[in-house]
């Protein structure tokens, strides 16, 4: 297999997760995907060594961590972009009150994890919306499984704690 | 799944205890438009994991960019290796004549050869072409018998000729 074919099969299809994994530390659309260009052509930089990474994807999402969290020290800032575009809410079939509601609560739970630890919001990011497992997670923020654990305890703990506060009301 | 069974997988969930598995049937559960009352409050978190999930990078001109960038980037690789092998082996086959045909001291000979080989490893393709050219230009003024040589040089001359850095 040539390697652009190889690239094609092995780092392309994984560019959705790159995407989600920057734009949720970015919060912009448009520099999420300049980072995950930077990633790709990252990685065919260094095709030669494709073959000694077993997880692929792990490595993939490493680099986008590192390449994100660095964007985001260097610019000093924090998007909360509005809503309206994130979500495909019009495809729904609920009624226009639901609709608004819904929203209004995605807009309210997204805040929250906006305003979580980078560590949080990324552990919430790797398991609870991509489904990896606690190891691969360590290996992709470079910290091991115990702290992982505790990342991800604290974050589902303020999220919980906030859903609670908001149906008490 | 039982009312029962959705109630101890979320209490793992917050507790962070919870199985991928039982998490990816949480996400299936909370799917469906009616809840129960009892799992109101966790709903908005796992509808909002869901639409999350369906974000995408919806560029369709992505791929063919990413690949016309690294494609591009191969070929321009692979010209040049080609040029600096050419220019190296004509440079060989230059300096080997010259110490054949010249009275120059051989060690003088030796380290001419080692400059210009250091030239034409160091240099990119456009250096390492304009270095070979002279080569020839200069070889094939000297040369006037041996038709082997010359054959082979004129092949080689007619390649570089032909290479055009402005495409490249």
């Amino acid at each position: 297999m040539s390697l652009i074919a190889d690239f094609q099969t092995r780092v392309l299809p994984v560019k959705h997760k790159l995407y989600r994994f920057a734009f949720r530390l970015l919060g912009n659309g448009p520099e999420a995907e300049d980072v995950v260009q930077e990633v790709m052509i990252k990685i065919w930089n260094k095709r030669q060594e494709m073959h000694t990474y077993l997880n692929m994807e792990a490595w993939c999402m490493r680099l986008t961590k590192n390449l994100s969290l660095d964007r985001l020290r260097a610019q000093k800032r924090r998007k909360m972009d509005s809503l309206p575009e994130k979500f495909d809410i019009a495809a729904t079939t609920a009624s226009p009150e639901r609709l608004t509601e819904t929203r209004d609560t995605l807009k309210w739970v997204h805040e929250i994890i906006e305003l979580l630890p980078d560590k949080q919001k990324i552990a919430i990011q790797l398991r609870d919306i991509e489904g990896y497992s606690y190891k691969e997670i360590a290996e992709i923020m470079e910290i091991n499984i115990n702290q992982v654990k505790v990342n991800l305890f604290r974050a589902r703990k303020r999220v919980k704690e906030s859903l609670l506060q908001a149906t008490s009301y | 799944m039982t009312h029962k069974e959705i109630h101890s997988y979320l209490e793992a969930f917050w507790r962070g205890e919870s199985t991928l598995e039982q998490e990816a049937a949480l996400k299936s559960y909370f799917e469906e438009q009616d809840i129960p009352a009892a799992f109101k409050q966790d709903q908005p978190y796992f509808e909002y994991l869901l639409k999350e999930q369906a974000r995408k990078l919806n560029n369709p001109a992505f791929d063919q960019k990413l690949i016309k960038h690294i494609g591009g980037g191969t070929k321009r690789l692979m010209w040049t290796n080609f040029v600096k092998m050419a220019a190296g082996l004509s440079l060989l086959i230059a300096v080997g004549w010259w110490y054949q045909h010249s009275d120059t001291h051989p060690e003088a000979a030796i380290t001419e050869l080692q400059h210009l080989r250091q030239h034409t490893v160091d240099a990119d393709s456009q250096a390492a072409y304009e270095l070979a050219r002279e080569a020839l230009l200069m070889l094939s003024k000297g040369i006037s018998q041996d038709s082997t040589q010359l054959q082979q040089l004129e092949h080689l001359k007619q390649e570089i000729k032909d290479f055009d850095p402005a495409k490249h």
